[in-house]
């Protein structure tokens, strides 16, 4: 029995049609990351958090600095050093004089009102300036001295961090973890891609965009992406991946029990149904599949799963335990014999 | 749509029938290797006969049905046989979203319906059944004697039923056991032959030596028959033979008491009774008794005496050979046969032909030895008794030693000497180690140094 419809071609057309222009603007400004392009614009599409990790001078600013521009959408920078206090973020109150003898206490806004907060090497904040985020990116608000504001729609973080020159930094605690959609590791870019940058760009400016997105354009993609459909066998799917991260779990796979301490929450889950859907809007299609899943499903869980010291000792990371997860696990659970094996007709 | 969902029966409906051939496969090889054992069990403990074990094979029917009964109720669930068509299709969730939601706005762009092929790897299972089916006809096939455990195999005792088997027959071909009785001991012996088992022996043992001690006890019967009436005939023979002998001066009484006396003699022999028949003609019988013998007759009447004799003597080789009585017992049958001197006989016709019994006693003594190697009865001489020197002990007196002395004694040695009589004086001596002394240069015996004797002594707590 039919309940819903999917999308029609025609409505789910401009949509991927939009996104395919993002994507062909970004490719252009920034060279070579062709890839990470489509994973940052699956966050934003999907309206969630993410954590650019890699080493100086990789682009990472570049990168959110364009999507900003692309999308037409206020941009805040914010360098966190470790004496940056909350109320440098989040906003405080100034006393102020409103008419002649009258004085109150005014909110003046941080740098988180805004629709891109680049938190730049945001593991290098306090513990105290880390946690004020918590709210923001959650809920979208920010409450002070009891008064709760809303950030402006579409709001995401998009943070920045290094993984050397670690002295003097607090790693992100895993409540502020969870609350990242992606952790995108950015890599080096190879010579063909440098010698591109150094020969066609001056001092490495980036070119302006030729083509920016609409405020209603962006409104309609994120509408078009909430009717994206996800079947049931593929929602089970996610499930399963999420609950096999976990020890001792039915389909956890030799790797998660040797490794894994923690398994991956209940928002990985989320999280992946969500960038799942992105990216089958981006792939031109009204449902989710399989194969949408196991696209996303490294980035998503590669920050949630927390391993053990023996992880450590054997040089295995998140990364590896996710793709043999996802490598292993049945996604349809038709639970076929090991030797009886499917083979595409011919 | 309808593409689809045909393409989704007939891909659920071939994994369901490969499952359940393959869960069939292996059950059926499951079964075959068991009945195997089975069979191989029934046919070493039971002895049932294959025809009845292969009645085991129809398990495989209800093993089948079963495989097939199991793998239709574990068939997987529609939304996942959907999700893996959806999968290999690449239609990226459309047909999966068929089920819950309306997708024919896009179908003119799914992709084109191909359940995909199900590839099992069988080898390892098609070999492990047609191991197990050749291991099963095998146990099927394989001879008796290769499965026959030794406490149930066959006692091997064919060829002891065989020469038994002989044994009868002999004996009842020369009527010495009866046709009744013959077939009891055949039918008893086949029935011994076919059920012994090595599980109880000595039932089959002691019904064999029942049967072995029946057959031997009849050859012996007929054997000491045998040598009554070889005797008896030797006696006749030689009688008739004196007569024959006898020169045509004898008086007619004479020879007319001496015909009688060997009538009387075949008579009392009772040829024709017993379980060797032996008869003679009975005309040449009655003639002999009326003293009528003619010299014809008479050649005729030794003819049929010499050929009975050798009937008997046929009769036990025969018995010999099959060892039913031993040799010892056909040459004493072969002595009584040989005729006494029939010369001396005819002397004694001669001279007192009138007198029957000194006649009958004369042929019973010419059969007991012969006159000339001297009488059986002669007296047993006796020479001088044996000597007793050298043989018998002359008892002496040995002194007698001190009590006291021997309170103290010690085993020093032992000697096969006499021991020395010393006369008045009775002392304990020892003979030739009368010089030897405890501890004198035997290696045995322990050396006591001086520095010990004080311990020594203590220990005995001897008094000097």
């Amino acid at each position: 029995m039919t309940t819903a419809a999917v999308l029609k071609p025609d409505e789910l057309q401009p949509a991927a049609e939009l996104s395919a222009r993002i994507l062909a603007q970004m490719d252009s400004i920034l060279l070579g990351r062709a890839e990470l392009h489509r994973l940052v614009l699956i966050g934003v599409l999907s309206q969630g958090h993410v954590l650019l990790e890699g080493l100086p001078g990789l682009g990472k600013t570049a990168l959110v600095r364009t999507i900003g521009r692309i999308m037409k959408l206020d941009f805040r920078r914010v360098q966190f050093t470790p004496d940056l206090m909350p109320g440098d973020i989040l906003g405080t109150h100034i006393l102020q004089e409103t008419s002649p003898g009258h004085r109150e206490m005014v909110f003046q806004p941080g740098p988180v009102f805004t629709n891109i907060l680049l938190a730049d090497e945001i593991n290098r904040a306090s513990p105290k300036t880390q946690s004020a985020l918590l709210e923001t990116m959650q809920e979208a608000t920010v409450t002070l001295l009891g008064t709760t504001r809303k950030l402006p729609r579409p709001f995401f973080v998009l943070a920045s961090q290094n993984p050397i020159e670690l002295e003097g930094t607090y790693p992100l605690p895993e409540a502020q973890l969870d609350r990242f959609l992606f952790r995108l590791l950015v890599n080096n870019v190879d010579a063909g891609v440098l010698h591109q940058i150094i020969a066609d760009r001056r001092r490495g400016e980036l070119p302006e965009p030729t083509w920016q997105l609409e405020r209603d354009q962006l409104e309609n993609l994120f509408r078009t992406m909430d009717r994206i459909f996800l079947p049931k066998p593929v929602a089970q799917y996610i499930s399963r991946v999420v609950a096999a991260t976990h020890r001792d779990a039915a389909e956890a796979t030799e790797l998660v029990n040797r490794y894994v301490t923690y398994g991956a929450s209940p928002r990985a889950a989320i999280a992946i149904a969500e960038a799942a859907r992105a990216h089958a809007l981006i792939a031109g299609r009204p449902t989710v599949g399989f194969e949408d899943v196991k696209a996303v499903a490294q980035p998503v869980m590669n920050h949630r799963i927390i391993l053990n010291y023996q992880a450590r000792f054997d040089r295995v990371d998140t990364t590896a335990v996710v793709n043999d997860l996802v490598g292993k696990l049945d996604e349809t659970g038709l639970k076929l014999p090991a030797d009886v094996k499917l083979e595409t007709a011919a | 749509m309808d593409a689809h969902q045909r393409a989704l029966r007939e891909f659920s409906g071939r994994i369901v029938r490969l499952l359940a051939f393959r869960t069939a496969l292996r059950w059926a090889t499951v079964w075959m290797l068991a009945l195997g054992v089975l069979v191989l069990l029934a046919r070493t403990m039971t002895r049932l006969p294959v025809h009845q074990l292969m009645l085991g094979m129809f398990g495989l029917v209800p093993i089948i049905a079963a495989a097939v009964w199991l793998e239709s109720r574990r068939k997987p669930a529609l939304s996942a046989v959907r999700a893996e068509l959806d999968r290999h299709s690449g239609s990226g969730g459309l047909i999966m979203a068929a089920e819950q939601a309306d997708v024919s706005s896009w179908a003119g762009r799914m992709p084109e319906a191909r359940p995909p092929a199900l590839r099992w790897r069988s080898g390892r299972a098609l070999n492990l059944f047609g191991v197990s089916a050749l291991f099963l006809a095998l146990t099927f096939i394989i001879p008796d004697r290769y499965t026959a455990l030794g406490f149930q195999r066959p006692l091997e005792i064919g060829k002891i039923v065989e020469e038994l088997s002989a044994q009868i027959e002999a004996l009842e071909e020369e009527k010495i056991l009866k046709e009744d009785k013959a077939a009891d001991f055949k039918s008893e012996l086949n029935k011994l032959g076919k059920e012994a088992l090595g599980k109880d022996p000595a039932k089959t043992w002691e019904a064999l030596d029942h049967l072995q001690q029946s057959t031997q006890d009849l050859a012996k019967q007929a054997a000491e028959e045998a040598i009554a009436k070889m005797q008896s005939l030797a006696q006749s023979e030689a009688l008739a033979s004196a007569m024959s002998q006898l020169p045509d001066s004898t008086a007619g009484e004479v020879l007319t008491k001496a015909a009688q006396e060997l009538a009387s003699l075949l008579n009392a022999a009772k040829l024709d009774q017993g379980l060797l028949n032996a008869s003679l003609p009975p005309e040449l019988l009655a003639s002999a008794k009326d003293g009528k013998l003619s010299s014809e007759q008479m050649k005729e009447l030794m003819k049929a005496i010499g050929a009975s004799k050798e009937k008997i003597e046929a009769i036990l080789a025969k018995l010999e050979n099959l060892r039913l009585i031993d040799a010892e017992l056909v040459g004493v049958c072969k002595n009584a046969g040989r005729s006494p001197n029939p010369g001396a006989l005819a002397a004694f016709l001669s001279e007192n032909g009138s007198d029957a019994i000194a006649l009958e006693i004369l042929i019973e003594l010419l059969g007991n030895g012969g006159v000339d190697r001297g009488r059986g009865d002669a007296p047993l001489t006796w020479k001088d008794p044996s000597d007793e020197n050298d043989i018998g002990f002359k008892e002496q007196t040995l002194p007698p030693s001190q009590l006291s002395a021997m309170k103290d004694a010690q085993l020093v040695g032992m000697s096969k000497a006499a021991p020395e009589v010393t006369g008045e004086k009775a002392t304990a001596l020892s003979g030739a180690l009368n010089a030897a002394a405890a501890g004198g240069g035997n290696a045995r015996a322990q050396v006591i140094l001086p520095a010990h004797k004080g311990a020594v002594n203590r220990f005995f707590k001897r008094d000097n």
